[in-house]
């Protein structure tokens, strides 16, 4: 009661100066606002529990003290009745004399004697005299019923009467004790009543003055969390919805204090979000202006492949997907969208497997580029991955471009097959110019030979204008047909090496009877030691004989020198052909012209001097071709020099970057190639090989990485676009690699440089003016045997002329007008020599060859090839293979013929390769 | 059955009667007593069985004047004693105390049956409770009223049986019942004798064992504490236990 009363003094003194404790309550922290309240919870739950508890103590107490004079008063009552039938059977037992009755009885009072003993701990004395009393009645009432037994009734009614009194008097007892323990217990019970009612009311106040207490404590605790929390609330909310301007209370020193004062930080730093978010808003919005500016596709896909960016030029290209509807779309779900839209083609794949291409393609970009149709539009797509995992994808728009495209290269083969033709007429002009040119000449100096054979000297001088003019015109013709292969860029350099020495007594040879014209004293200056060169001889001689003829036609009556040196310069030997002369000159204009096409020093010069004017523009290009230069001084009246440097060994231009890729690979060393196609393969082996290199191959990324572990090569060139895994990731591979990242790599996209893989080899030239005494005399020394000449050729005249020439030297000559006839004739003759016209009807001279090599017996007979084509380097090297020689119809026929006739049997079995050219 | 148990009885009846007459001479006088007391018992047993008989007829409520007065009665019992002890009389070739007694037994039952004429008789009442029992006990009073001085006949049982305290065994009897008759190796229906004292003179006294039969179990049997037709409660006996004894005392 006492704690109650504490209860009562807190709660008057909490609602009487409420204000300052709340003022104090806000500082306590809230968790001693709570613990504070919990504990008074519980220490009123306590004392409640003790106060019940005493009062039920008490109760049960009392409950039990009446429950015992209930049990007493219960105990006289039952006294009362057994004492009842007690005195029932003893009654009944003088009467009727039964056993049953008397043991009836005996139970009765043992039931009396129970009840009595109980009454006995509480009223001792009452009882004791009743038992005194029922003793003595039971003894009376037997002694009666003895006498009954007995038969003495009169004794026995005085008994009973006796024993009456006896019963009597216990009735009275056990009535009065019966009233007595009954009144004691009614007021015990009204007792307990009493107290329990008092008990609940006293309970009931408590409880009551409890839960007023708490209910105040409580209101005044929420009250000071409730209040400052609603007040915050407000606050977050107004932040949260981004009213920074909002005023933060000020809160006392517990929780909440704390948590407004975070909220002041907080709202500063949301301030400084804010700007900063503002500021990147600004950015971003400058970004997606600068991407919308973009005159590309732009799309940004993050490391998941969903969009995060599209420009709106990317929904131009691609018209299906709407700007708004991108961000968040996967690559997949575009391809799938673009593929509804049927507007893809699949290049033959099912659809499901274009998807996993583009996706596979997607997913390791590597610096992508392709080239895509989508409906009408041409798209370039390049891919790269960005550090984050994105993927940058850019779209152009390149229909334009691939429509100009489609239209050069339409332009290109059309003017290509222009080329085409233009080739083919040339070769077939040059044949069917030749071919009658062969004959003019070759019969004008037949008859020539005959007409001093038979002392006819008058006809002499006619026969050699006819073979002169024969020779002009074929100069003519192969200037022209030179120049328009130059023009053309059809003209094949023919490399070979070369005694230098040996080639200038044959121009020296060859231009002596022009110098003998003009009366010109030629003086040879020449060094003794000018040994070999590797160029193009033919090209070489013509250009010396150029210069020389020219010399000569100029200059009249005086001196035509030729110098040459062999000089050693940085990078080679060079070699100087020098050719002045004491002629006519030129002016500074002519001179500036004088390397142009069709142009002469002079108009007049034509007229005076004859030629085309070719001559000196072939000499340049031809001099540019073997990689020099001719210059030329001239002063008018007092000559000219012209000045021809051409390096010693001549390198093809295609070889050039090779050559300057030599450098990286060591000598005898190993190059591995990656490529997955074989013939690229093939091609670059057969290249390196060439230059001395010896190579592994790997057909695949893997694979050539495995190699490169393996060999270490010395270099490796590696192709761009594999399958699997490209060149890119296979170079990243390789550089990330701390052994492998020193080894060279050279990226070959498209390394089909097919001049590399073909060698023309070794090539003899022949000299124009051949010593066909000495030829002849070689031919003749022979000796007999066989001396059937087989000659194929579709051209009657021709055939005509061979015949004449070869009978005259006494061979036996037969003929045929085309391969399959040749063939039959071969297989029957057997002849010594076959030769052989390359254009023909029915079976040309390449076919005619092919079956040659396939019959066993025919595979050893020589074949001289006697053509008035002009040759590729394909088909010269192709004949090189199968024929001994190759001999130029037209201009010096007939000794070349001859020549080659000569060599052919001088070496007769070692299958000697002869070209002639003409 | 009945007359079965007669025929044992009265072969029991000739063995002892033989064994009396042939044997131990020195004993002759508590042989001749056991002899007594056998005569004694069978007599009122005879009595007993033909009121027993005729319970269903004194028990008819429809019939009043029954006609079994003490005459008839009496010849009855003497018949039925006769056959069940081999034609034995009550007068002929006995000894003057045996005549004596047996001829008070007689006087004893024929005054029973006649005080009772008014009862037996009266028309309108189903049971009057004049069972073989109660004309036991009152035929057994009369005959201590005639002869009491030289003999004494009760039936008695063990206490928990009794129902009259006139039944009551005394301590003599109490001592054979629980001790002897208790017995599990004494032969059924063995007689106890014993020569003692009663009421301060020498006696012979002995105790012959009754087992219920069937007609007993009428108001003895199942179920225990049942109200029988005599407003008692049953006992739960069953045929063949012991359900009493016939004391007979001879005075010297």
């Amino acid at each position: 009661m006492s704690a109650l009363g504490q209860q009562l003094e807190a709660a008057g003194a909490a609602s009487a100066p409420t204000k300052g404790l709340a003022s104090r309550l806000a500082n306590l922290p809230i968790s001693a606002r709570v613990a504070a309240l919990t504990a008074a919870g519980l220490i009123s739950l306590v004392l409640s529990s003790v106060f019940l508890t005493q009062a039920l103590y008490r109760s049960a107490e009392r409950m039990a003290e009446t429950r015992e004079l209930f049990d007493r008063a219960a105990s006289a009552a039952a006294a009362h009745v057994a004492f009842g039938d007690l005195r029932y059977w003893l009654t009944d037992l003088s009467v009727s004399l039964l056993m049953n009755s008397q043991r009836n009885a005996d139970d009765a009072r043992e039931r009396l004697q129970v009840q009595l003993d109980r009454l006995a701990q509480h009223a001792p004395e009452a009882v004791e005299e009743i038992r005194t009393e029922v003793d003595a009645y039971v003894e009376t009432a037997l002694q009666a019923t003895d006498s009954y037994t007995q038969d003495n009734r009169i004794v026995g009614n005085a008994l009973l009467a006796k024993a009456r009194i006896h019963s009597g008097k216990v009735d009275a007892d056990l009535n009065k004790l019966v009233d007595q323990v009954k009144a004691e217990a009614e007021a015990a019970r009204n007792e307990v009543v009493a107290q329990t009612e008092k008990t609940a009311t006293g309970a009931a106040i408590l409880v009551g003055l409890l839960v007023l207490v708490g209910s105040l404590l409580t209101l005044l605790v929420l009250r000071s969390i409730v209040g400052p929390l609603r007040r915050l609330n407000r606050v977050i909310e107004d932040l949260t919805e981004g009213r920074y301007d909002v005023e933060i209370p000020q809160e006392g020193g517990d929780e909440l204090g704390a948590m407004a004062r975070t909220l002041t930080l907080f709202r500063e730093s949301a301030i400084e979000k804010k700007r900063l978010e503002d500021e990147a808003e600004r950015q971003r919005r400058t970004i997606a202006a600068a991407l919308e500016a973009i005159s590309d596709g732009f799309v940004l896909y993050d490391p998941d492949d969903r969009i995060l960016v599209a420009n709106s030029k990317y929904c131009e290209i691609f018209p299906s997907h709407r700007p708004n509807e991108l961000r968040g779309k996967s690559f997949h779900e575009i391809l799938e969208q673009n593929l509804a839209n049927g507007q893809i083609d699949l290049e033959g794949k099912s659809p499901q497997e274009w998807i996993e291409d583009r996706l596979r393609r997607h997913r390791d970009p590597a610096g992508l580029v392709d080239e895509r149709r989508f409906g009408d539009k041409w798209v370039r797509i390049s891919k790269r991955k960005i550090p984050d995992g994105g993927t940058v994808a850019v779209y152009t728009d390149i229909t334009e471009l691939k429509q100009r495209q489609v239209e050069l290269e339409r332009a290109k083969s059309k003017a290509e097959s222009a080329s085409e033709a233009k080739s083919r007429f040339l070769a077939s002009m040059s044949h069917e110019l030749r071919t009658p040119l062969n004959a003019i000449i070759g019969y004008s100096e037949m008859l020539m030979e005959e007409a001093r054979d038979h002392d006819d000297e008058e006809l002499v001088p006619d026969l050699e204008k006819i073979a002169a003019a024969g020779r002009h015109l074929l100069s003519l013709i192969n200037d022209i047909l030179d120049l328009s292969k130059i023009e053309a860029n059809k003209m094949e350099l023919f490399l070979e090496t070369f005694d230098v020495a040996e080639l200038l007594r044959d121009v020296s040879a060859t231009v002596a009877p022009l110098m003998a014209k003009n009366r010109n004293e030629f003086i040879k200056d020449i060094d003794g030691d000018l040994g070999e060169m590797h160029s193009d001889q033919t090209k070489l001689r013509q250009n010396l004989f150029n210069l020389l003829s020219n010399a000569a036609k100029f200059t009249n009556g005086g001196k035509v020198t030729l110098s040459v040196r062999r000089q050693r310069r940085a990078g080679g030997d060079w070699l100087v052909f020098k050719v002045s002369d004491t002629g006519i000159g030129m002016t500074p204009e002519q001179q500036e012209r004088l390397f142009n096409p069709f142009t002469q020093a002079d108009a007049s010069t034509t007229r005076n001097y004859g030629g085309t004017g070719l001559g000196l523009s072939i000499t340049r290009s031809f001099c540019r071709m073997i990689g020099g230069v001719v210059k030329v001084e001239s002063e008018v009246g007092k000559g000219s020099t012209f000045t021809m440097e051409v390096p010693a060994q001549c390198r093809r231009e295609s070889e050039e970057p090779q050559a300057a890729e030599m450098p990286l690979i060591t000598e005898g060393r190993t190059a591995l190639i990656i490529d997955d196609d074989p013939a690229a393969r093939n091609l670059i082996a057969r290249a390196l090989a060439e230059a001395g290199l010896a190579s592994i191959e790997a057909a695949s990324g893997p694979e050539g990485i495995a190699a490169a572990r393996e060999h270490r090569p010395a270099a490796i060139i590696l192709d761009i676009i594999m399958p699997h895994q490209d060149g890119w990731s296979v170079l990243r591979t390789l550089k990330s690699d701390p052994e492998l990242c020193t080894i060279p790599v050279i990226l070959a996209t498209i390394l089909a440089d097919r001049e590399l893989g073909l060698s023309l080899g070794a090539v003899e030239y022949l000299t124009k003016p051949i010593d066909t005494d000495k030829l002849i005399r070689t031919i003749e020394t022979y000796g007999g045997g066989n001396r059937d000449v087989l000659v194929i050729d579709d051209d009657q005249a021709s055939r005509e002329f061979l015949r004449r020439i070869l009978v005259k030297r006494k061979w036996t000559v037969h003929e045929a007008a085309d391969g399959i006839r040749g063939l039959e004739l071969m297989k029957r003759l057997k002849p010594r020599l076959v030769l052989l016209d390359l254009l023909m009807p029915e079976m040309d001279g390449f076919q005619t060859l092919s079956e040659m090599q396939s019959v066993p017996e025919l595979q050893n007979i020589p074949v001289v090839v006697v053509t008035s084509k002009d040759l590729s380097a394909n088909e010269l090297s192709w004949l090189r293979d199968r024929a001994v020689a190759v001999v130029n119809k037209g201009a010096n026929s007939r000794s070349q013929l001859v020549a080659a006739l000569e060599r052919q049997i001088g070496s007769r079995e070692t299958a000697g390769t002869a070209v002639a050219d003409g | 059955m009945e007359a079965t148990s007669a025929l044992a009885r009265s072969c029991i009846f000739a063995i002892f009667s033989g064994f009396i007459l042939v044997s131990f001479p020195t004993a002759a006088d508590e042989r001749a007593d056991l002899v007594t007391g056998t005569r004694l018992a069978e007599l009122l047993r005879a009595a007993r069985s033909v009121l027993s008989n005729y319970q269903t007829l004194i028990n008819d409520p429809a019939v009043g004047d029954k006609n079994l007065d003490g005459e008839r009665f009496t010849k009855e019992a003497i018949a039925l004693y006769a056959k069940r002890t081999g034609g034995q009389s009550i007068s002929d070739d006995l000894a003057e105390r045996d005549r004596k007694l047996l001829q008070a037994q007689v006087e004893a039952m024929r005054e029973v049956v006649d005080e009772e004429q008014d009862d037996i008789n009266r028309p309108g009442i189903g049971f009057k409770g004049f069972v073989p029992a109660v004309f036991a006990r009152l035929m057994n009073e009369k005959f201590a009223a005639k002869v009491g001085h030289e003999a004494l006949v009760r039936v008695t049982a063990p206490e928990a049986l009794v129902r009259n305290r006139k039944s009551l065994p005394d301590a003599w009897e109490t001592r054979v019942i629980n001790e002897v008759f208790s017995d599990p190796k004494r032969p059924r229906g063995e007689i106890y004798t014993e020569v003692t004292e009663v009421n301060g003179r020498p006696a012979f006294r002995m105790l012959l064992p009754e087992y219920y039969t069937e007609s007993c179990l009428t108001c003895h049997g199942v179920p225990k504490g049942e109200i029988d037709v005599t407003g008692y409660p049953k006992e739960g006996g069953k045929a063949g236990d012991l359900g009493g004894a016939i004391s007979i005392v001879l005075f010297k």
